[in-house]
């Protein structure tokens, strides 16, 4: 098992006092806290290792916090946002939470609203970076595969028998049992059904 | 004609009464005197009567000197005597007969050898006259006349072309040797040359009238511009005989108009109207200016009376106008013209008489220049002004109440941050600092409060959706009065609120409801600066009322004030539309989209007496409404 790391908290407003506030606020929860006064200062922090989300003005000097989170969408960045403003217009609203934000908060916003949005938030990212792990190992597992092997898993996937397998790939039926015990075997799978899941999240076609 | 036949009986009875006393005397009958009588008669009277003095002469000679003497009876020896006496008698009488009828006949011919020439006299000279009088006419109209022959291709021409054409040396009249071809070649200018071929050509193939322009080249190598015409004569056979014509030199008419052209030229570069009218006020001349003021193009003005055409006001009269252009040779002023589209405008015109050298009035210059779109422009400009004015203020108000929110809300937020994150930073388990804790508590919520006041002030300049609760509409009104109190003190205006006991709630935004009330108050006043002081007064009435079936409130301002008249009641409501010197004609707007966005009306009426009363009217909370805890 690998041990996971505090969660951290990135907070991103140019207003020095609401930075600091913030950070108190959300330090008082127990979270771990970092501030960054624009969004490039934040773009140059290096990435969290545990599970964090970002607490995100959107009305900065320079970028805006929607600029900064089409940014981080724009180079495979996956945080979690939660966005915090002094006046929400419907439009900018539906435009951060299309993008994914978790939480659009007007400023001043109750210390529950925020920390609930944040936990939420942690808890997405949290979900995330496992699921992310898991695909990579997934990925790992999957590249152990020979060649032909993928192709009987694909079809294997598709719900196919052995029977009609052997007759797609024009081989025996028994060669493709063999194949199929492998693919088991090295993907880790316990059932048909927890290989067509895996396909599922390392993206492979199962229609 | 009975003398004709007198003579020959008296001539031959006196030859016989001679000759018988001559016989008697003298013993010899002179037969001779017989021929005499005959020749004499025929002479006289002719044949008819020469032969009756024959005849007579012959019975007289045979009767008195032909043996038988007495007698008619002839002696055979006699006979030859008488023969040749009644032959030589017949011979002289016809001799003599013919002789006169020759003479007739020669002076008869000699008499009208002189008619004739007496007659001819007079018509040569009927024709020197009408030469003379065309050669005047022609050299004064500078018009010449020509005729060109189909059967023999001579070309004659008047003594004018002669002069025109520079030619006066060359009698093709007389002579018939200049050919056609010979004016085309050497006459006419060679560019125009080929053209005129064509187009006489064309004339004599269809024989019908033509008319041509083109420049000639004179000896001297000058050039002139001709204008002419040609017609063909025909037979019965409607064969071309000849073709008739007349030529103009019009070279100083062509320098004229290529004059006026070039000033029209220059004339078109103006934007003002041009127009140049004869006598008639038909137009003649029809700038480029004119054509983009009035919309009728220049081929379409002329001829046209302009008066007709742009169906001219006058600030005066067309008399006035014509009056003026008589006596001072000029006008200036104002006039209402209606364009080709239909449209009024107005033109500053500026008219004047043009004269030829003799001073006689031959036309009328008018300068037009469109100041409908000056005033347009200026009144366009005006509003424009007016408008960014207001939308700028508006705008700006919205824009600094945005941004004036924001920046509130981020101290306030962070005071609110930092009160929470002491309050949890606070031991559970201390009660000596529940004091702090209440006061933190105190902090959150009057920030929270302060931020709710901006957010309503925004909403209200966004526009955004009200926050609607319920309340009580007496409470709106009696804020509203507090709050204008000075200011209705300092204008020496009383304000009374009359307020029903019995008003339901309204589901309404305060802040909102507010700006309406404090609006139509203001407004109020606004209209009562210019009556009495003891007039000034406003008042306010609440009131419940039923409107299909629903409770609702009705609040009415009452003033005393210069009222409303028709057309502004019909623009009350339009945004920036206002009667004030200094207001932004927003109130009435914004008040009616608030009310409208309660569900509500807002109107307008004229009092009995003097003022105006703005009512709205909003609907009761429903009854369903939970109560506050």
């Amino acid at each position: 098992m690998v041990t996971e790391t505090d969660p951290t908290v990135f907070v991103v407003d140019d207003d020095p006092s609401m930075r600091s506030s913030t950070e108190r606020l959300v330090r008082s929860a127990g979270f771990a806290v970092k501030t960054f006064g624009s969004a490039a200062e934040f773009l140059e922090s290096p990435q969290p290792e545990g599970p964090a989300c970002l607490v995100l003005d959107v009305r900065m000097p320079g970028q805006s916090g929607l600029d900064l989170q089409r940014d981080l969408t724009g180079s495979g960045i996956q945080i979690p946002i939660i966005f915090v403003t002094g006046h929400a217009s419907i439009p900018m609203t539906v435009r951060a939470m299309k993008a994914g934000a978790v939480e659009f908060l007007t400023k001043p916003y109750r210390r529950n609203e925020l920390l609930q949005a944040v936990r939420t938030a942690i808890e997405r990212d949290r979900g995330a970076r496992k699921e992310r792990l898991e695909v990579m190992e997934l990925r790992q597992r999957y590249e152990q595969l020979t060649p032909r092997e993928r192709d009987v898993m694909a079809l294997v996937i598709r719900g196919m028998l052995n029977k009609q397998i052997a007759g797609e790939l024009a081989t025996a039926e028994r060669t493709i049992k063999f194949h199929r015990a492998h693919i088991m075997h090295k993907m880790k799978a316990d059932s048909v059904a927890e290989l067509v899941r895996m396909a599922g999240q390392l993206g492979l076609a199962t229609a | 004609m009975i003398v004709n036949y007198v003579v020959p009986v008296l001539s031959v009875g006196a030859t016989v009464a001679v000759a018988r006393w001559l016989d008697l005397y003298l013993q010899a009958a002179p037969v001779s005197l017989f021929i005499c009588a005959v020749m004499f008669s025929a002479w006289l009277g002719g044949f008819v009567p020469g032969l009756v003095a024959t005849v007579l002469s012959v019975l007289a000679f045979q009767y008195y000197f032909v043996p038988p003497i007495y007698s008619f009876a002839v002696e055979i020896a006699e006979i030859p005597r008488v023969v040749v006496f009644t032959l030589a008698a017949f011979f002289v009488g016809s001799l003599s007969a013919r002789q006169r009828s020759a003479t007739e006949a020669l002076q008869r011919a000699n008499d009208q050898l002189q008619a004739e020439s007496t007659e001819r006299k007079r018509a040569e000279e009927d024709a020197r006259r009408n030469e003379a009088f065309l050669a005047e006419g022609q050299r004064l109209s500078h018009t010449g006349s020509w005729s060109w022959q189909v059967s023999d291709g001579a070309l004659l021409w008047s003594q004018e072309i002669a002069r025109i054409t520079g030619r006066e040396s060359v009698k093709p009249s007389v002579d018939a040797a200049f050919h056609l071809d010979d004016v085309f070649d050497r006459v006419v200018h060679p560019d125009d040359a080929q053209q005129m071929r064509q187009l006489f050509h064309d004339a004599v193939g269809d024989k019908v009238n033509y008319e041509f322009e083109c420049r000639i080249v004179l000896p001297d190598r000058s050039i002139r511009h001709i204008a002419g015409m040609g017609h063909p004569v025909v037979n019965e056979a409607r064969e071309l005989v000849e073709m008739i014509g007349t030529i103009a030199d019009v070279t100083e008419r062509r320098a004229a108009e290529e004059e006026i052209r070039k000033q029209a030229e220059l004339l078109n570069l103006a934007h003002d109207a041009v127009i140049v009218r004869d006598r008639d006020s038909r137009v003649t001349f029809w700038s480029r200016g004119a054509e983009e003021t009035y919309g009728w193009t220049a081929v379409e003005a002329f001829g046209r009376t302009t008066h007709e055409l742009l169906q001219t006001t006058f600030r005066t009269s067309l008399e006035a106008v014509d009056a003026a252009l008589r006596e001072q040779g000029e006008w200036e002023g104002e006039l209402t013209h209606i364009t080709r589209s239909g449209e009024a405008i107005v033109v500053a015109s500026r008219q004047s008489l043009q004269g030829d050298q003799r001073g006689a009035p031959t036309a009328i210059l008018e300068i037009n220049r469109d100041i409908t779109d000056r005033k347009r422009a200026e009144d366009a400009l005006r509003t424009a002004e007016a408008e960014l004015a207001h939308v700028t203020r508006v705008t700006t108000l919205g824009e600094v109440t945005a941004s004036f929110a924001h920046e509130v809300n981020q101290p306030l937020a962070a005071i609110v941050n930092n009160a929470s994150a002491c309050l949890a930073l606070l031991p559970d388990d201390r009660p000596d600092l529940d004091e702090v804790r209440m006061a933190l508590a105190d902090i959150t919520s009057d920030a929270e409060r302060a931020s709710a006041i901006i957010e309503r002030v925004r909403a209200l300049a966004m526009r955004s959706p009200a926050e609607k609760i319920p309340l009580r509409v007496e409470d709106v009104v009696n804020d509203v009065v507090a709050l204008t109190a000075t200011e209705s003190a300092a204008r020496r205006m009383t304000i009374r609120a009359e307020m029903a006991a019995d008003l339901p709630l309204v589901l309404g935004d305060r802040v909102q409801l507010q700006q309406v009330v404090l609006n139509l108050v203001v407004n109020g006043m606004d209209a009562m600066t210019t009556v009495d002081e003891q007039e000034r007064r406003l008042k306010i009435r609440g009131s419940r009322d039923v409107q299909d079936g629903n409770f609702g409130v009705t609040i009415s301002v009452q003033d005393q004030g210069i009222g409303l008249n028709g057309a502004e009641m019909g623009r009350l409501f339009e945004a920036f539309y206002t009667t004030k010197a200094h207001g932004m004609g927003m109130g009435l707007a914004i008040s009616r989209s608030i009310i409208e966005m309660h569900g509500g009306r807002l109107w307008a009426e004229p009092n009995q007496g003097p003022g105006a009363t703005f009512s709205f009217s909003v609907p009761a909370a429903p009854s369903t409404v939970p109560d506050g805890d």
